[in-house]
């Protein structure tokens, strides 16, 4: 059997960043926001009943500095928020499904669908509100391996779902 | 009433058992969580009152039986087509789709409890995905063995697995005196930090139960010392004899007999004194392969090499397969199955970036200090001060970290060659990478720099802060070997 080793130009080769990513829905923004406000009441009833219980905390400089950081995280929170949903964005080819997400941090992650070990559809009750649901792709590999694309339609993430399947099917049929 | 024939195309709902079982496992769960508080509550006095304690007692266990019928309502499980599905979750719902052809073994396991409501817990081994269950707590005995015949009939057969012939015979055989120089280098700071940590944290949860006070329990230790230093230094003499001690002992325990051998199917380890370990470490499974020394042992030239399987990423400790290494020699044979070193004299190395240094003294050492500081300088004064022995040190390890750095590269795999003090390399092939991601900070992205995480099924490696292009040429090529080659 003749052996070929051929030189590889990297230059050539498929480039993940160059591709056009699509935004996901617009509504999951929605989604996101309920999240924050939730969080924020939470982090003030928190505040609130500390301060409300615990009387060594009752003097006007412990309120206005708890006040101010109550504030502080609610409103750099909302801002990390509406930037890293700027930037969560998807795309599929032939080969790997991509995800860009993140602000602080900037990621691009790729996930070939011959590692793909099953994918699952996920809906929470915010989600579903608005009827946005997230798929999970998960791998053989550890912890942070796995693509979680969210703000999804349930149909779109329905048919993404069967369409990374089938691919995984068609990969183990060629394979034998 | 036993189900004869099942057909698995429709939904089934779990035996009556799992209800029993889910339940067990929450009650489990919560008694992990709140045993000082039931503890505190059986031995306190007890008022006539129902207090507030009691309330949450009623309540978690009230969450707790809601929470398991509706668990066991919501789960589904059945066969569409090429794939297992399982339904599941009352608030946030959940699908998984496992294909048929990834399940690599079902396993039936009974515990005392299924034993009892004669039922069987059904798992399905799929290469490793430690984020996710893919198991039904329980289903009739009879039907977990046909529901394991039906999948392992229906699901389309694997090729042949190839068997690679190699020599069976000892590669290595650990003698009394290579124990004696692990066990004198090995981490003594890491037995008296664990140690320290278990009775901080025993003495947290149970100082609170039984009124116990710290300076209480102080003056009580004065009482045999004449002075403080005294008590000082006989405490840290004695803590360090423990730690010294007890590393000693993890070491023997772990290492005594050690032998490695090659055999057909791939390397299979046995050491142990009391807990004797049989592993077998299949080649096929072997991810990437590491090795590592800290500075004592790279004095003695011992290294502990680590193969890193399917599965046994850093949650997985029983996974996880360590050999040590006397000699130098010995690292290309056991690299021979996977792959061997790379000419690293030949290729050009690539290094990572000075901004690294700034960027970790400023994270490791100079914000945590200084938050610490800030928090400490009531009790302390000036002392605090003292963390800048650590501001000093976090940016000699991370100069020396960014110094030493090199990764070397081929067509079929890479090597690292990294640390500060000590020193670790790795050898990891393209082929076996799960997924890539190229990540920048804000501070990253003004200096067109990158960090490239490389997950692979047996753990993940990190390239820190090198050029942009460079962890883009990273990823594509990682990902046109994965994608030109099928599984």
């Amino acid at each position: 059997m003749e052996f070929n080793n051929p030189s590889i130009d990297t230059a050539l080769l498929p480039q993940a960043e160059a591709i056009n990513l699509q935004p996901i829905e617009r509504s999951y923004w929605k989604v996101l926001q309920l999240e924050w406000l939730i969080t924020a009441i939470v982090l003030l009833i928190a505040g609130g009943s500390a301060i409300f219980f615990i009387k060594s905390l009752q003097s006007n400089l412990i309120i206005g500095l708890a006040s101010g950081a109550w504030l502080l995280i609610t409103v750099l929170y909302y801002y990390i928020v509406r930037q890293s949903f700027k930037r969560k964005a998807y795309a599929l080819r032939e080969k790997d499904a991509l995800y860009r997400t993140g602000f602080i941090i900037r990621r691009l992650q790729v996930c070939p669908f011959n590692r793909i070990q099953h994918c699952s559809v996920h809906a929470g009750p915010l989600e579903r509100r608005y009827g946005l649901a997230s798929i999970s792709l998960y791998t053989a590999g550890s912890e942070g391996s796995d693509l979680r694309i969210p703000g999804l339609t349930e149909a779109t993430a329905a048919s993404i779902r069967e369409f990374i399947m089938q691919k995984v099917r068609s990969d183990e049929e060629a394979a034998r | 009433m036993k189900r004869q024939h099942v057909d698995w195309s429709v939904p089934q709902r779990q035996s009556w058992a799992a209800l029993f079982i889910i339940l067990y496992k929450m009650l489990l769960r919560i008694l992990r969580i709140f045993w000082p508080l039931l503890l505190y509550y059986i031995f306190k006095n007890k008022a006539n009152r129902f207090d507030v304690l009691e309330a949450m007692i009623v309540g978690l266990s009230v969450i707790s039986l809601l929470g398991s019928v509706l668990e066991f309502l919501y789960f589904r499980f059945f066969i569409q087509g090429d794939d297992l599905i399982i339904k599941k979750g009352f608030i946030t719902k959940n699908t998984i789709s496992l294909p048929l052809d990834k399940i690599q073994a079902v396993h039936i396991e009974q515990t005392w409890l299924h034993s009892l409501l004669n039922a069987s817990r059904v798992s399905f081994d799929s290469a490793g995905s430690e984020s996710i269950e893919v198991k039904i707590d329980a289903i009739n005995k009879a039907e977990a063995e046909g529901f394991k015949r039906f999948i392992l009939d229906t699901k389309p057969q694997s090729s042949s697995e190839e068997l690679i012939p190699v020599q069976e015979d000892v590669i290595i055989r650990l003698s009394g005196a290579d124990l004696v120089r692990l066990s004198i280098s090995a981490n003594h700071l890491e037995a008296f930090v664990l140690m320290l940590a278990f009775f901080v944290s025993a003495f947290e949860q149970l100082k609170d139960i039984f009124n116990l006070e710290y300076m209480r329990f102080i003056s009580w230790v004065y009482q045999f010392g004449d002075s403080k230093g005294a008590v000082l230094l006989s405490g840290i003499i004695l803590a360090l004899m423990v730690s010294v001690i007890i590393s000693t002992a993890r070491i023997v325990f772990r290492y005594f007999n050690f032998t490695i051998s090659s055999s057909r199917k791939g390397y299979s380890i046995h050491s142990g004194l009391v807990n004797i370990q049989e592993k077998l470490v299949p080649f096929k499974k072997i991810q990437f392969i590491s090795w590592r020394a800290n500075w004592i042992r790279k004095q003695m030239g011992l290294f502990l090499l680590h193969f890193h399987a399917i599965g046994s990423d850093e949650v997985n400790e029983k996974m996880r397969v360590k050999v040590p290494i006397t000699n130098d020699d010995m690292i290309p044979v056991l690299l021979q199955q996977y792959h061997p070193l790379l000419p690293t004299g030949t290729l050009t190395a690539l290094r990572i970036h000075n901004a690294f240094i700034g960027r970790r003294m400023l994270l490791s050492g100079l914000l945590p200090a200084a938050i610490i500081g800030a928090g400490l300088f009531f009790y302390f004064g000036w002392n605090v001060l003292w963390l800048s022995v650590w501001i000093i040190w976090s940016g000699i390890s991370a100069w020396l970290f960014q110094k030493k750095f090199r990764l070397w590269t081929d067509h079929r795999a890479l090597q690292i060659k990294r640390g500060a003090l000590g020193r670790e390399e790795l050898v990891l092939r393209w082929d076996m990478i799960q997924s890539v991601a190229v990540q920048q900070s804000i501070y990253q992205e003004g200096r067109r720099l990158a960090t490239v995480k490389l997950y692979t099924a047996g753990g993940t490696v990190t390239i820190p802060y090198i050029q942009l292009h460079q962890a883009r040429a990273i990823a594509n090529y990682a990902l046109y070997m994965v994608e030109a080659r099928s599984k």
